[in-house]
């Protein structure tokens, strides 16, 4: 039995990104998101009894837990598999280090329809760090024309070659899902060190 | 801004704000909305990995444009560690008033 967000044996590990990718398909409903007002922002909420961000979040642990075993898949997903599978794949490769894929995430930024796998896929480039991509994102902002991805596409100049802290990443991986949404009223305040 | 907060410390809370960006994001998200980190008179922490957010039950809940946020949420916590106010929002703007935190505060004593 394989136990998503549980501890992660290394034959486990292989397993774990084909099972935390069925479970996100099964379970993510993206038509539940909901407008919510067309003032100054264009805005989409979950509904709150909503059960779908903690698959998300389970998802995502999951694949950054099982490390570079969920690398290739990802990068099948976000080459090829639908939007939300594409953008779940396009945050989570920021988080898995210096071996993903960098012309990857440079073809999905320029060329995804869909602007939320843009704006990912430009954070995860930065996030990976450790490569001077300004021409690569200068080339991106010139053609890009939504303006949250070009805002990021800002972000990923500003930082440079700094990827993300690593401390970011172990502290993902050492988290424990049981503690999903356990802040409740009259509850004592889940604490973090 | 600073008036209220000052009133918050009167009554004695500490604010503090979760933001699900890496820093670098943050200050950007600050900068394109006129104001620079000195602006932010309370702890602004960060939440790159969500894992606070999602304890707390309101990571990937809300949509600006295409980017992805947390659902705005306001928690009092006591002294004690108790959590003893909770309002989730069901819209962007959908935050108490401050004088509402107020008035919960003075509920504590």
């Amino acid at each position: 039995m394989l136990l998503i967000g549980g501890p992660v044996s290394a034959q486990d590990a292989a397993k774990a990104p084909a099972a935390a990718l069925a479970e996100f398909s099964r379970d993510w409903r993206e038509a539940d998101w909901q407008p919510s007002g067309q003032g100054r922002f264009t805005v989409y909420m979950r509904p709150l009894d909503d059960q779908g961000w903690s698959v998300r979040m389970r998802a995502f642990q999951s694949l950054v837990k099982a490390g570079d075993a969920s690398i290739e898949p990802l990068l099948k997903l976000l080459a090829t598999g639908p939007a939300p599978e594409r953008i779940l794949a396009a945050q989570t490769l920021g988080f898995l280090g210096m071996k993903v894929d960098r012309q990857a995430l440079l073809d999905a930024a320029r060329s995804d329809p869909d602007p939320a796998v843009r704006l990912h896929a430009v954070d995860s480039l930065g996030m990976v760090g450790g490569t001077d991509l300004s021409e690569e994102l200068a080339t991106l902002d010139a053609a890009e024309k939504d303006r949250d991805v070009k805002r990021h596409i800002a972000y990923a100049v500003d930082r440079k070659e700094s990827g993300l802290d690593p401390q970011t990443v172990a502290d993902l991986r050492d988290w424990d899902a049981r503690k999903i949404d356990t802040a409740k009223l009259g509850g004592p305040a889940p604490d973090f060190e | 801004m600073r008036g209220k907060l000052k009133s918050l410390e009167e009554a004695g809370a500490q604010l503090l704000g979760v933001d699900p960006h890496e820093s670098w994001a943050a200050r950007g998200l600050l900068k394109d909305s006129g104001l620079a980190a000195d602006d932010v008179h309370f702890p602004l922490l960060s939440d790159p990995a969500q894992i606070v957010s999602a304890t707390y039950g309101v990571a990937f809940q809300m949509r600006i444009h295409v980017e992805w946020s947390n659902r705005p949420a306001t928690f009092v916590i006591d002294q004690q560690g108790i959590i003893r106010y909770v309002k989730r929002g069901t819209a962007f703007n959908d935050r108490p008033k401050p004088e509402e935190i107020l008035d919960e505060l003075r509920r504590l004593d």
